[in-house]
């Protein structure tokens, strides 16, 4: 493998990593019954689309799903598997040794962007083996799998989506497993912007946002500047920090442009719990900014300095209290307090 | 450092909250970086609490009955370069590597930043030494250079001793800019907010800043008062009493006016012209 490629390889799996660890950050911030908005395809400001999609198509076993499967099955019966070729063909063709940083990067590329996986998409992969695939399904596929691969039978019904059939019909060598999906409602997550725009990241988007007439880019410009997972290169200047007269009303202005959503047929929609909540958690800040500066500042007037060291003091201190408020989790606090508050 | 009316005039009637608040903040930011998590919160709250009420006391204190003399004077040096400068940068910089989740580093960067502002304040107070010749061989030639300040026979010292020195109010009354500073402060964070990667980028920038200033103000201002009310305690020391300050009989004049200050004042005449 030239370097150029062993590059590539290398940047690809990067970039698979980063789009898994943002999806399961996602996830895990929105739960995804929590998140089923009712109305298919509503765009959310956050950067991510979020649409429900009939899935049909035929797939080969994608071995991330097959080799969870397996290792279920071993688990509870371990003579079952063990001495079957998809043993061999799951276990066998990985580059180094598991836990090893390598194998680790194979599974993960395979897993994500294989382009004979069942699903090709990260959010798609977890879905069907976190949510879909249940344990009934497990094991009605781990039966058919070991029937098709005794040859016995061509195809079995797993469920009402899924039928499992063997694509080596000729009956010469050993069997190849493919799956064939009809119909599966899936939950499909896509980033909202495609690669080219990620990298352009802030001072593209700041531009665009003034420029666009578009609403629909505009509204996503705006999940662009929310979410800090975007630029998830500059790793230690992440962090989730909520969105405050001269002082309050930027702020509020922020958090209206975040609460407004449009769904499918164009509506503009006004969330307003969403607001109260994002208001709960920014004004807070300012809140406590405003009186750590005023309170840094008054000290150091009464100790004598003149104007210029008292505002630059007042500044800072405003800023520092800000900063600390938010990393030690304040904001979030009192956004909770509000979100139980709108809820109860 | 001693109190002038002008300082007086402007907030000495809110220096209990002042006091108070400043207390909470600094402490409260110092202690929520360092012992971060739910297993502190409440020694945290606490420590607090306890800081913000002595402070809430030591502030009525001085507001009605403190002397305003060198003992004030070099407590509230001391107040200046633990709590307001320590603390607070301390924390700014303890913040930066605990938000980069390189924990290890933070008591490092306690100790390099506090050895950084003791460091400034020395080399402070050693740039004043030199300058009032106290390491020449003529012993008193320091109390001629600071006899300017001073009324030997009134026994006065005037709130200029500590307040000569640049980036420091000599007799002009600050109109309080701190309005236009909150209104940055909570603004500043929301431009890192839009345009970085949220509010806690401006910390970056604030640690680093909040340091240097801190250490450019030791090194002219705080570092030089600081020896000078050193100073002024040895020459009490020599003579036997203490100095009174210039402004005092003003500021009683000011006290008269503050809220039940007919029942916490302590309504002593001052020394004027060196008579009771």
């Amino acid at each position: 493998m030239s370097k150029l490629n062993a590059f590539a390889q290398d940047e690809k799996s990067r970039m698979a990593l980063q789009v898994q660890r943002e999806l399961s950050d996602y996830q895990r911030a929105f739960p995804l019954s929590a998140h089923s908005v009712g109305s298919a395809g509503v765009c959310r400001a956050e950067g991510w689309n979020i649409a429900f999609q009939l899935l049909d198509g035929d797939f080969d076993l994608d071995e991330a799903l097959a080799r969870s499967l397996i290792a279920g099955a071993k688990v509870r019966s371990p003579s079952a598997v063990q001495a079957s070729w998809m043993d061999q063909y799951l276990e066998g063709e990985t580059p180094d040794v598991v836990g090893s940083k390598d194998r680790l990067m194979f599974e993960l590329n395979h897993a994500v962007t294989g382009p004979g996986s069942i699903f090709g998409n990260a959010g798609a992969l977890r879905q069907a083996a976190h949510a879909r695939i249940e344990k009934a399904t497990a094991e009605a596929l781990r039966a058919a799998v070991i029937q098709v691969e005794s040859g016995t039978v061509l195809s079995v019904k797993i469920n009402e989506y899924m039928t499992l059939y063997n694509a080596n019909k000729s009956g010469q060598g050993r069997p190849r497993p493919r799956i064939r999906i009809s119909g599966l409602p899936i939950q499909v997550i896509t980033p909202a912007l495609g690669q080219s725009m990620r990298t352009a990241a802030m001072g593209m988007g700041a531009n665009a946002v003034l420029r666009s007439t578009d609403m629909l880019k505009v509204q996503r410009l705006a999940g662009l500047a929310a979410n800090s997972h975007w630029t998830g290169q500059a790793a230690f200047l992440t962090g989730k920090m909520g969105g405050g007269v001269l002082t309050f009303a930027p702020s509020a202005a922020l958090d209206v442009y975040h609460s407004l959503e449009r769904d499918l047929a164009g509506d503009l929609r006004f969330n307003r719990q969403k607001f109260v909540m994002a208001s709960a958690k920014s004004q807070s800040g300012n809140l406590l900014g405003l009186a750590g500066g005023s309170l840094v500042g008054a000290g150091f007037a009464i100790a004598g300095f003149t104007a210029a060291p008292v505002i630059l003091m007042a500044l800072l201190g405003g800023v520092l209290v800000q900063a600390v408020w938010g990393w030690s989790g304040g904001a979030d606090w009192v956004r909770a307090v509000a979100e139980r508050a709108l809820k109860h | 450092m001693l109190l002038s009316i002008q300082a007086a005039r402007t907030s000495l009637s809110r220096l209990p909250l002042i006091l108070g608040g400043n207390n909470t903040v600094a402490l409260a930011v110092f202690l929520f970086v360092l012992f971060p998590g739910a297993v502190h919160v409440q020694a945290n709250f606490t420590a607090v609490a306890f800081f913000a009420v002595t402070g809430f006391f030591v502030g009525s204190y001085l507001k009605y009955r403190s002397f305003l003399g060198s003992t004030c004077g070099l407590w509230a040096y001391l107040y200046l370069i633990f709590v307001m400068e320590l603390m607070l940068s301390c924390a700014g910089s303890a913040l930066v590597f605990a938000s980069t989740s390189r924990v290890g580093w933070v008591w490092v960067a306690v100790g390099t930043n506090t050895l950084i502002l003791l460091i400034t304040l020395l080399a402070g107070m050693w740039r004043e030494a030199k300058r009032l010749d106290f390491f020449s061989r003529q012993p008193d030639l320091w109390k001629k250079k600071l006899a300017k300040y001073l009324d030997f026979p009134r026994c006065q010292v005037s709130p200029l001793l500590s307040s000569d020195f640049p980036l420091m109010t000599k007799g002009q009354v600050v109109r309080s800019p701190i309005w236009i500073a909150a209104v940055g402060s909570a603004n500043i964070p929301l431009f890192f907010e839009i345009f970085a990667e949220g509010r806690i980028s401006a910390v970056l920038w604030v640690a680093p800043l909040l340091s240097g200033f801190f250490s450019y103000l030791n090194l002219i201002a705080v570092g030089p008062g600081l020896f000078r009310i050193v100073l002024l305690r040895r020459l009490e020391k020599c003579q036997g009493r203490r100095f009174v300050n210039t402004d005092l009989v003003q500021i009683q004049e000011l006290r008269r006016g503050f809220w039940m200050a007919r029942w916490f004042m302590k309504d002593f005449a001052g020394h004027r012209d060196g008579k009771r």
